[in-house]
């Protein structure tokens, strides 16, 4: 563990995991420009203190770094505590926000046909995340102070909305997690505490880089941070991000799948059948391409 | 992932995909596998794979195909940017490649700190400025990038199977360290370097601003002024005949002091933000002709004043870089940067021709820039000779346009001469090791630390900056 020390003074520090992603890099800095010190953690070591040292000198703020592999039992139990304790040590104060934005690496198929690679997925995802939070949710009952306006916020996934055969191994880890952290801002609300849950859609980051159609709906990194950081202030529940996700979202989940069936679309007979039919093709339609979409997305 | 080719079992590629890229000028377009890593250990399983060559690639500004690799692999560094030290007392920077001159200006000269070699934009990282051994106005004081660089982590493939970081400077490997500044990529990928920043004594610039009425006026004003000066560059309009031919604009200065800073709302790190303007669409084809181009220059010419100004740096240094996409204004087929260096001794002659050559083919350039090259440093392929140096565009108008540039290449060999490789998309082999007699030289210490080619682009090939391998040439 090692702290880099920044040049101004900073307070309400902040842990984010994940932190060598491009996603968390965006969202450290959001925070730092903001004065937040930061407790940070990844697996990597090298990664990490290199993540730590850039934030620190970019923005003068103090960052601590504590390496964890947690595909490590006893490290995911502790990395709260770890963290907190770090940001006592070096940053002068206890955690006052807590970002929870690493997972795993799915691949569908893959993860379908292997169990280990199933299992990693969903340690990654939504064990170690869920673990984390309720510690987190512990720890803030017990010593969440309304005056340091203290915030949790969880990377969730637009892929948890609607369990899709392309993803549904990662749908459902960010599923379980979304349910998750329902309970935590439920218990959490009388204590001051916000916790919002994140719905990225695609980002431009390692996991959607393969892409080559429809990049313009790929929402870069310090997009999804400014969201996020706006969500902290309004206190959101629930945010998609960028926005337009929501409207996708909501189109999939009132698309019942009966409807679009392709067999209905294809009976003839009487004109309101054929009526019918070219609803239910206009809608497949729809929902094909806004699943697609989402397929596309981890 | 995309690539559905093999890779071994213990280096998984990150994610990867088909990209028609080009360089700032639009052409040429190659299509190329694009890979952006985000941490330093996917950059070395992309250098592992024996499935591509790769080249690095920043943001892309540099004209021509230097950072081109048709049907082989193209590494954007643009997430490999970060800050790995900074002495915030001696203003030595150690960063990865992917750092923007964007973003280290913004980020340092607010605490005083300025690049000490910068090219005519921002959009350009510090593996690129190291890679094409960059220059700037103040070339003949302080001479180009290389001389402000400590050291540069490399990633090497001595062994292709197995690429390794090694970290070269003057005093530990430095064959390679010289061979790395200027070498194109083609050592291997830079991942990290150690800039030595300089002082700032302010965000403005003192410029001295005074017309000269032709060629040998402007070049008698460089020679009995530019001492005085850490930054001289002249605009040069090349459509002006006869004896105004070569009629320039000089512009020269230095950083403003604090005591010449005043004036109502004028801080001395705080420039007022400038207008930023977007060329939305290529232009047509006849937006840029002799007549429009010919009144610009009247009156830019004619509206420049002589004496002494205090400007906010970047409309000093990065005059273009308020015009998102200028380079659209040359329309869909782009445009050819032309960027020759003459020796002292023949400077005058060759100039004077070379702007002959362009002035009566009525080729319009709105953008010819002059200036005095200092002392050349020892990398083997880098572009600044002792003498002078012109830089011009020339909108891409296919044969009449190549025609052209044959007949410039001409003029550049009769003088000794050299064009910059780093913004060439026209020369052939020959022709470059004319210009670059150490060219042998720079491949023997790429033998060493690439002998398969590894590390190679369009560029490379189209000048044969190729490792000769026993006829498994890959």
């Amino acid at each position: 563990m090692t702290s880099h020390l920044g040049t101004r003074p900073t307070n309400r520090p902040v842990a984010i995991t994940g932190a060598s992603s491009a996603l968390s890099r965006a969202i450290a800095m959001r925070l730092a420009k903001r004065g937040h010190a930061l407790a940070l953690t990844a697996r990597d070591p090298a990664e990490l203190e290199a993540t730590a040292t850039d934030i620190a000198v970019r923005t003068g703020v103090n960052v601590a770094a504590v390496p964890a592999d947690l595909a490590d039992e006893a490290a995911a139990d502790t990395l709260f505590a770890r963290l907190d304790e770090a940001s006592h040590r070096e940053l002068g104060a206890g955690i006052t926000g807590l970002v929870i934005a690493h997972s795993g690496t799915p691949d569908q198929e893959h993860d379908i046909a292997d169990p280990a690679s199933a299992r990693r997925v969903y340690e990654h995802t939504l064990v170690t995340p869920a673990l984390l939070l309720n510690a987190a949710t512990l720890h803030f009952e017990r010593v969440g102070e309304a005056r340091d306006r203290p915030f949790i916020v969880v990377i969730g996934s637009v892929a948890g909305d609607r369990g899709r055969p392309a993803n549904s191994v990662y749908g459902s880890a960010k599923a379980g997690l979304a349910a998750l952290t329902q309970g935590a801002r439920d218990r959490l609300g009388p204590q001051g505490v916000s916790v919002v849950l994140v719905k990225p859609g695609w980002i431009d980051t390692r996991s959607t880089f393969a892409i080559d159609k429809g990049r313009a709906l790929i929402a870069s990194p310090d997009t999804v941070a400014r969201d996020i950081a706006k969500a902290i202030d309004r206190r959101s529940p629930v945010v998609y991000t960028p926005w337009f996700w929501r409207w996708i979202l909501a189109l999939v989940r009132i698309v019942p799948a009966k409807s679009v069936r392709r067999d209905l679309a294809e009976s003839d007979s009487t004109s309101e059948a054929d009526r019918q039919a070219a609803r239910a093709s206009l809608l497949a339609e729809v929902r094909g391409h806004a699943c697609n979409t989402i397929e596309r997305n981890p | 992932m995309a690539t559905g080719l093999k890779s071994t079992p213990t280096q998984t590629l990150p994610p990867s995909r088909s990209a028609t890229l080009s360089g700032g000028t639009n052409t040429p377009a190659h299509t190329c596998r694009l890979y952006r890593p985000e941490r330093q250990a996917e950059a070395k399983s992309i250098a592992a794979s024996p499935d591509h060559s790769v080249v690095a690639r920043g943001i892309g500004s540099a004209y021509g195909d230097c950072a081109l690799n048709r049907d082989g692999a193209v590494l954007d560094t643009t997430r490999l940017s970060r800050i790995l030290s900074f002495n915030e007392d001696t203003g030595v920077l150690h960063a990865e490649a992917g750092l923007t001159s964007i973003d280290l200006i913004d980020l340092l000269l607010p605490r005083g700190w300025f690049l000490p070699v910068t090219p005519g934009t921002r959009r350009v990282t510090l593996g690129g400025m190291i890679a094409n051994n960059v220059h700037g106005k103040n070339h003949h004081r302080d001479g180009s990038i290389a001389n402000f660089i400590d050291d540069i982590t490399l990633l090497i493939a001595a062994d292709p199977d197995q690429p390794e970081l090694v970290t070269c400077s003057r005093d530990n490997d430095a064959e390679l360290f010289w061979a790395t500044l200027g070498g194109l990529g083609l050592t291997g990928i830079i991942v990290s370097a150690t800039i030595r920043l300089k002082p700032a004594p302010s965000a403005w610039c003192k410029v001295h601003r005074e017309r000269a009425h032709n060629l040998e006026d402007a070049l008698d004003r460089f020679d009995a002024g530019d001492d005085q000066h850490p930054y001289s560059v002249a605009w040069i309009d090349c459509l002006a005949r006869g004896d105004r031919m070569g009629r320039a604009v000089l512009m020269r200065g230095d950083h403003a002091q604090p005591d010449d800073i005043q004036g109502p709302g004028k801080s001395r790190y705080v420039t007022p933000k400038r207008a930023q303007r977007v060329v939305p669409i290529n232009a047509p084809g006849f937006a840029l002709n002799p007549v429009t181009v010919g009144l610009f220059n009247k009156a830019y010419y004619s509206s420049a004043k002589d004496g002494i100004s205090i400007e906010p740096y970047a409309d000093f240094f990065y005059p273009l870089d308020c015009i998102t996409h200028w380079s659209k204004l040359y329309g869909k087929r782009g445009f050819h940067q032309f960027q020759v260096a003459f020796p002292t001794a023949t400077a005058r002659q060759g100039l004077h021709e070379t702007l002959n050559r362009i002035t009566t083919s009525r080729q319009a350039s709105f953008l010819a820039v002059l200036k005095r090259f200092g002392p050349a440093d020892p990398s083997p392929l880098g572009f600044p000779i002792e003498g002078a140096t012109l830089a011009l565009d020339l909108p891409n108008l296919g044969a009449k346009t190549e025609a052209l540039y044959a007949d410039l290449n001409a003029i550049t060999l009769e003088h000794d001469g050299r064009v910059y490789l780093g913004k060439d998309s026209l020369l052939d082999a020959d022709t470059a090791r004319k210009m670059y007699p150490r060219i042998d030289e720079f491949l023997r210490t790429k033998a060493r630390v690439d002998p398969t080619n590894r590390f190679d682009s369009s560029l490379a090939r189209r000048l044969d900056l190729r490792v000769r391998t026993n006829g498994a040439d890959a």
